[in-house]
C-alpha cells in the first residue's frame, strides 16, 4: 500500500505551489497588461511625425526684434516677444464619416525646438483620410484644472474666477500706439461672462480643420502652421487699442479670438 | 497507532514548511510596496560599501500637480549622498580661511538666504558680494535641460552653480584643489564618499554632486496658503483678507502677478524666465552677461515668492527692505527701458486696502516648518 503521508508527494506541490508567489510577484512589477485593441488587428498602424510652424504674412515668425516689423489689418505695427498655446486631439476623418483621433495634447512655446515636433504614442490606422483636424485649446471634458503637470509647471493654468482649466494661448508683443510702444497679451482660455446674471463660463476651444486629404501607408509627417496676423483680421478686425492687455476677463475679446481662430491654421 | 501519530507529526511538519513558506513569500511581495518591513542588509566590506540607497523625496501631496522632482540621470539622489551634501553644505573648509560654509549666506533658518544682508559678505570678512543670496527651496522642479541658476543664469545646473561660489574672489575665495587636498585629509570624508559615490578619489565633481542632492532636498510646501489650495485638509488656511490678496495676485485686471509668480496650479510660485521688471532706467547687464544678447540686459530669474517673511532685504541687489515697498514699486514706480518686460509696462492701479491686501496674502506663503526642518541642520 502507497504512504500517502510519506513527504515525497508533498515536496513537488509545494513547490509548484511555492513558485506561483513567485509568479505573483514578478507580474505586478514587470508584465505589463495586456492592452485591448479595438481597431481590427488586420491594419497596420503608423507613427505621426507633426510639425508646429508659425509664420506671419507667409513668413516664418521672427520672434523678440528690436523693431516692429508686422502690421494688422488695422494697420497697427507690432512685434512678438512671446508665443506659447495649446492643441489637443488631433483627429483624422475618412469620408464615410468613420475618424479616428490621437487623445493628448501637446504644448508649444515657439522659443523651444523641442516643442517644434509632436510624436504622439498612439499610432494612426493606415488608410485614406479626408481631412484631419484638432482642437485648439481643450474642450470641456479635458479643460480639467490642475490636471496636468507638464501644464501647471509652465504656469499655463487659466484663473478660476474666470471658469479655470488652462490657457489655450499667450501671444504677447508690442504694438505702436500713436508713436508710443505699448504692450499687448493675447491670452486665450475660457470666456468668462459677467454681463449675465448668474455669470457663465463659455468653453472657448474651437476645431481647426485642415481641409486636406491624407493617405497614410507608413509613418507620416505633415506641418500646422499657425498663421498669426489670421488672429487679427478674419472675420473681426482687431483694434490693439480695444483689446490690449488685460483681455483675460474680457468676454467679447475671448469671443473674436474664438471666430477669428478656425481660419488661423493650414496644412502643410 | 504509533506509525499513525508519527505519520501525523511528520503531516504537520511539512505543513508548518508550506505556511512559512507561504507567509514569507506573501511578506516577499509586501517588501516592494510597502517600507515596513526591516530588510536586513549583509554589513558592508570596509573598501565596498555597496550600491547607496535610493533617496526618497519628502514632497506635499498637492505638489503632485507638477510631478516628480527632475533629478539628472548622471546625479541620483541618494541617502549616503544627500547626507554628504548636507555636511559638505554646512562646511568651512570650503572657504580660503575655514571660515565660511554654503550655509554661512543661505542660512536654513532663513529659508536659505541671507537675512538682513542686501549683499553678503565674503570668507576675508571684508570683501561684499554684488547680488542679493538667492534662498534655496524647490529647486528639484527646475528643469534639468533649458535651466539656469543664480539670478543672471549663469550656471546649467545645481552641480554647475555649486562649484563657483567656492573659486569666487568675492565669495569663498577658495581654489579646489585645496579644498579637495583639505577633505581627502580629513577623518571623515574618504569613506563619506565612498559611501555615497563608491570611491575615496575626491574631486570637485562630486563635492557638487553631493551638495546638488541635498540641495534638492530643500522642500517647501507648508504654509498656510498650501493648506488652502490643498483643499483646506489640514492646519489653518487662509484669512478674508488674504484671500483678497490671493484674488489681486491672481487677476489680470489688479495685480496680475501670478503670470510670472504662479498660481495654485503651479505651487512653485515662479515661472523660471528671465525678466526686466523695471527697477532701472539703465539697468544692470543681467542675463545679457550670459548670453551676449542685448534684448536680455536688465532680465533677471523671476523668484518664487514662497517664504518672504525669511528673505528680506528683496531683489537682486535687495534695494527694499519692506514687501510693502516691493507691492509700491511695482504699482508706481516702473522705470521705462528697451527691454522692460510687457507685463510691467501695463499700468496696475491698486487702493492702499488693495496693497495691504497683497502684502498679507504673500506673507501667508510662510512655511516655519520648512526653516525648522531638523534634517536640513547640521
Amino acid at each position: 500500500m502507497k504512504n500517502l503521508f510519506n513527504p515525497k508527494y508533498y515536496i513537488l506541490p509545494l513547490i509548484a505551489f511555492s513558485s506561483l508567489f513567485f509568479t505573483a510577484c514578478e507580474e505586478e512589477d514587470d508584465e505589463p497588461l495586456i492592452e485591448t485593441r479595438i481597431v481590427e488587428e488586420s491594419v497596420p498602424r503608423y507613427q505621426a511625425s507633426i510639425n508646429f510652424k508659425e509664420k506671419v504674412n507667409g513668413n516664418d515668425l521672427q520672434m523678440n526684434t528690436n523693431n516692429k516689423p508686422y502690421t494688422n489689418a488695422a494697420g497697427q505695427s507690432f512685434n512678438v516677444t512671446r508665443l506659447r498655446y495649446l492643441i489637443s486631439d488631433i483627429k483624422f476623418q475618412k469620408a464615410d464619416g468613420s475618424s479616428f483621433t490621437i487623445q493628448g495634447y501637446h504644448f508649444v512655446d515657439a522659443t523651444d525646438p523641442a516643442d517644434d515636433t509632436y510624436m504622439p504614442d498612439a499610432k494612426v490606422p493606415a488608410g485614406d483620410y479626408e481631412k484631419i483636424s484638432f482642437t485648439f485649446g481643450f474642450d470641456r471634458e479635458d479643460n480639467v484644472s490642475n490636471a496636468y503637470p507638464a501644464l501647471n509647471i509652465a504656469n499655463w493654468a487659466w484663473p478660476g474666477m474666470l471658469g479655470g482649466g488652462y490657457h489655450f494661448m499667450q501671444l504677447e508683443g508690442d504694438y505702436d500706439s500713436l508713436g508710443t510702444s505699448k504692450f499687448f497679451a493675447t491670452h486665450m482660455g475660457t470666456a468668462r461672462n459677467n454681463t449675465v446674471s448668474p455669470t457663465t463660463y463659455e468653453a472657448n476651444h474651437f476645431e481647426a480643420v485642415l481641409d486636406t486629404a491624407i493617405s497614410i501607408d507608413g509613418d507620416f509627417s505633415f506641418s500646422i502652421v499657425m498663421n498669426v496676423e489670421q488672429w487679427y483680421e478674419d472675420p473681426y478686425q482687431w483694434d490693439f487699442n480695444v483689446y490690449n492687455a488685460p483681455i483675460m476677463p474680457v468676454y467679447d475679446a475671448q469671443r473674436k479670438l474664438f471666430i477669428n481662430g478656425p481660419s488661423v491654421f493650414t496644412f502643410e | 497507532m504509533d506509525r499513525l501519530y508519527l505519520l501525523l507529526n511528520k503531516m504537520k511538519y511539512y505543513f508548518k514548511i508550506i505556511f512559512i513558506t507561504v507567509i514569507a513569500l506573501l511578506g516577499a511581495c509586501r517588501e516592494d510596496d510597502n517600507s515596513d518591513l526591516i530588510i536586513e542588509r549583509e554589513e558592508p566590506h570596509n573598501n565596498d560599501p555597496g550600491e547607496p540607497t535610493p533617496y526618497t523625496f519628502q514632497v506635499p501631496a498637492h505638489f503632485s500637480r507638477i510631478g516628480a522632482p527632475f533629478v539628472p540621470q548622471d546625479n541620483p539622489t541618494t541617502v549616503e549622498g544627500v547626507a554628504l551634501g548636507k555636511k559638505l553644505f554646512f562646511e568651512r573648509k570650503l572657504s580660503r580661511n575655514n571660515q565660511i560654509s554654503c550655509a554661512s549666506c543661505h542660512k536654513p533658518e532663513a529659508s536659505f538666504n541671507d537675512p538682513g544682508k542686501a549683499v553678503s559678505i565674503g570668507a576675508d570678512g571684508t570683501t561684499q558680494g554684488i547680488r542679493n543670496a538667492m534662498p534655496l527651496f524647490n529647486l528639484a522642479w527646475t528643469k534639468i535641460t533649458n535651466s539656469d541658476f543664480n539670478w543672471h543664469g549663469n550656471a546649467e545646473s545645481l552641480e554647475e552653480q555649486a562649484l563657483e561660489p567656492v573659486v569666487n574672489p568675492l565669495e569663498m575665495q577658495e581654489s579646489w584643489p585645496n579644498v579637495v587636498n583639505k577633505l581627502k585629509a580629513d577623518p571623515d570624508y574618504p569613506r563619506l564618499f565612498n559611501e555615497a559615490f563608491g570611491t575615496v578619489d575626491i574631486d570637485s565633481h562630486l563635492v557638487v554632486k553631493a551638495i546638488a542632492q541635498f540641495e534638492r532636498t530643500l522642500i517647501s510646501g507648508e504654509s498656510r496658503y498650501d493648506n488652502y489650495i490643498n483643499n483646506q485638509s489640514n492646519g489653518p488656511t487662509l484669512t478674508a483678507q488674504e484671500i483678497r490678496g490671493l484674488q489681486l495676485f491672481i487677476n489680470e485686471d489688479k495685480g496680475d502677478c501670478a503670470h510670472c509668480h504662479g498660481d495654485q496650479s503651479n505651487p512653485l510660485m515662479t515661472d523660471f524666465q528671465f525678466r526686466n521688471n523695471g527697477l532701472d532706467a539703465n539697468p544692470d547687464s543681467g542675463l545679457a552677461a550670459v548670453t551676449k544678447n542685448p534684448n536680455d540686459i536688465g532680465k533677471f530669474k523671476t523668484p518664487s515668492v514662497r517664504n518672504l517673511v525669511f528673505t528680506a532685504p528683496y531683489m537682486h541687489d535687495g534695494r527694499f527692505t519692506t514687501l510693502e515697498e516691493v507691492v509700491d514699486f511695482y504699482i508706481d514706480d516702473i522705470q521705462e527701458s528697451p527691454t522692460l518686460d510687457g507685463f510691467m509696462r501695463k499700468k496696475r492701479e491698486l487702493t492702499s486696502q488693495e496693497r495691504a491686501d497683497l502684502v498679507a496674502f504673500l506673507k501667508s506663503m510662510t512655511d516655519s516648518s520648512f526653516t525648522r526642518n531638523p534634517a536640513f541642520r547640521p
